[in-house]
């Protein structure tokens, strides 16, 4: 009798192990099953938040530079005139640089580097150098008019870190 | 230590509560869709949606500045001009547009006389050379707009000259931006509902002019659908520049507070009304078509009544006119249906085309 009951014991102590152990695969089997489902179903995206916000910061950047007003020739206007006039009249276009340059280091800091886009012009600040390698423009643009109605498009990649040319190998 | 018979259950139902807590989170997570929008995008969307307002408002402003410029260089070198002269009406409903205006003293080498040598101004009312700077302004201003990738609305502003030649234009509608693009918006085949059960299909490519407001009665959307149809198989397309108008808009139109100012232009009202509906009255939407939403105005792509030919207006009719839309005589581009008193005429007469009636 005593040796029966111990034997029931034994197996049911074998037979809980087996279960946990079981149970614990099936457990962490079903996490993976269903970790494969969500991924490729339901799915998901890559979303740089510093990415996003760069991008908002520059446009309000590139609005507020050109709606910045500037003398040019004892005339009042604004930057984005100041490009529509160095489009239709090519001999503007070192006036346009010189207020542009000037109005972007206040805007960025001297030592900053940003690029300015026209089209595919590039202007960029003083802090701009060759460590700071070649830079594309920004893909978010704003279009200005020209005076003859055709469409002037801008943009700003602002915050240009240098190139750490030390780690390069 | 000792288990417990049920013990031996609870890591099993463990498991089992896990599959069945996953599965309705899976038919749940499903319903909703795949998730291409992470936890911020949507707030990043409404910044961007802001930006996009802001950059069209900075096109606007500079559109502007560059139209008035323009408007004084031309106002200056055709000595005015408005959309119709009372003392010079044109014979042809064709030539109706940029007529110039009038000048008591006459013309000199084809330029306007605006003073006399002693100074005087016996040629030309002060008011007429406001409208038609607004008039020239408005023209000019749109043209910038149209080139803008985006939907502007064009003849959208009412305009107030200000200290000489400031103008103010305050917009009458705002702009519309999308900000959720195309998910959970109606499909773009059909038109969104208006609060008077008018269909608004502005914006819809192809039908619907860039910067026009596009409302329809749903009857008369769907004959101009038909009649997009009909266009293209003629290898063309049409698109509306004006559709439905509120009482509202017509009045403001009489009373010449739009760009036009038919209100200067023509202060007779009895000759103001042979070119813009009246108003005012019981009859009001059986005399003025635009009001009932079945009448519109069209041309065929990236037209308009300057540069629509004889044979472009034929080709309009034709088009429309086999759609079931009936034309007046006296505007080309206008067209009507769906039991408006000129459509009613015509059909009693079996006719595709009818003037006054």
């Amino acid at each position: 009798m005593l040796k029966r009951f111990c034997q029931t014991a034994k197996l049911r102590k074998k037979g809980s192990g087996l279960t946990d152990f079981f149970s614990i695969l099936t457990f962490v089997l079903v996490i993976i099953v269903f970790y494969g489902i969500f991924k490729f179903t339901i799915g998901g995206s890559k979303f740089e938040i510093g990415q996003q916000s760069k991008s908002i910061e520059d446009s309000l950047s590139l609005l507020s530079i050109l709606r910045t007003n500037v003398n040019v020739g004892n005339i009042e206007m604004n930057i984005a005139e100041l490009i529509a006039l160095s489009y239709s009249d090519p001999s503007k276009k070192s006036n346009l640089e010189n207020h542009l340059i000037k109005v972007m280091n206040d805007s960025f800091g001297a030592s900053d580097c940003a690029i300015f886009c026209i089209g595919q012009n590039q202007i960029k600040t003083t802090g701009c150098s060759l460590n700071t390698g070649y830079h594309t423009c920004s893909s978010d643009i704003i279009q200005i008019p020209a005076y003859d109605g055709k469409i002037i498009e801008v943009s700003l990649n602002s915050k240009i870190e240098p190139l750490n040319l030390q780690s390069a190998p | 230590m000792k288990k417990k018979k049920s013990s031996l259950f609870f890591m099993p139902l463990i498991v089992i509560i896990l599959i069945i807590v996953l599965v309705n989170l899976y038919i749940v997570l499903l319903e909703k869709g795949p998730f291409t929008k992470p936890i911020g995008s949507r707030q990043f969307d409404l910044f961007k949606v802001y930006l996009e307002a802001e950059k069209s408002l900075l096109f606007i402003d500079q559109s502007a500045k560059y139209s008035l410029q323009q408007a004084i260089y031309e106002l200056g070198q055709k000595g005015g001009s408005s959309e119709i002269d009372i003392d010079e009406t044109p014979d042809s409903e064709y030539e109706l547009y940029e007529t110039p205006f009038y000048s008591r003293c006459g013309k000199y080498y084809g330029y306007f006389i605006w003073y006399k040598e002693n100074g005087q101004n016996e040629c030309i009312d002060e008011n007429r050379i406001q409208s038609s700077l607004i008039y020239i302004f408005k023209i000019n201003l749109d043209k910038y707009l149209e080139r803008h990738p985006t939907n502007i609305p064009q003849n959208n502003y009412n305009y107030e000259i200000k200290n000489g030649i400031e103008i103010i234009g305050k917009a009458k509608e705002s702009l519309r931006l999308d900000i959720l693009k195309d998910e959970n918006k109606p499909s773009a085949k059909e038109p969104i509902k208006t609060s008077e059960g008018l269909g608004d299909f502005t914006g819809k490519e192809k039908l619907c002019r860039k910067g026009k407001k596009c409302i329809l009665a749903s009857e008369a959307y769907n004959l101009l659908e038909k009649s997009q149809e009909k266009a293209a198989e003629k290898g063309t397309w049409i698109e509306v520049t004006d559709g439905y108008r509120s009482k509202e808009e017509q009045i403001a139109i009489w009373e010449g507070n739009t760009a036009d100012n038919f209100k200067v232009a023509i202060p007779n009202e009895s000759l103001r009304k042979k070119f813009v509906c009246y108003p005012y009255g019981n009859d009001v939407e059986q005399r003025c078509p635009h009001l009932t939403g079945n009448a519109v105005d069209v041309f065929l792509e990236g037209k308009t009544k300057h540069t629509m030919s004889v044979a472009d207006f034929k080709l309009l009719y034709s088009i429309m006119s086999s759609a079931g839309w009936v034309r007046y005589t006296k505007e080309p581009w206008h067209f009507e249906c769906c039991g408006t008193k000129r459509f009613e005429a015509a059909k009693a007469k079996g006719v595709t085309e009818i003037g006054e009636v």
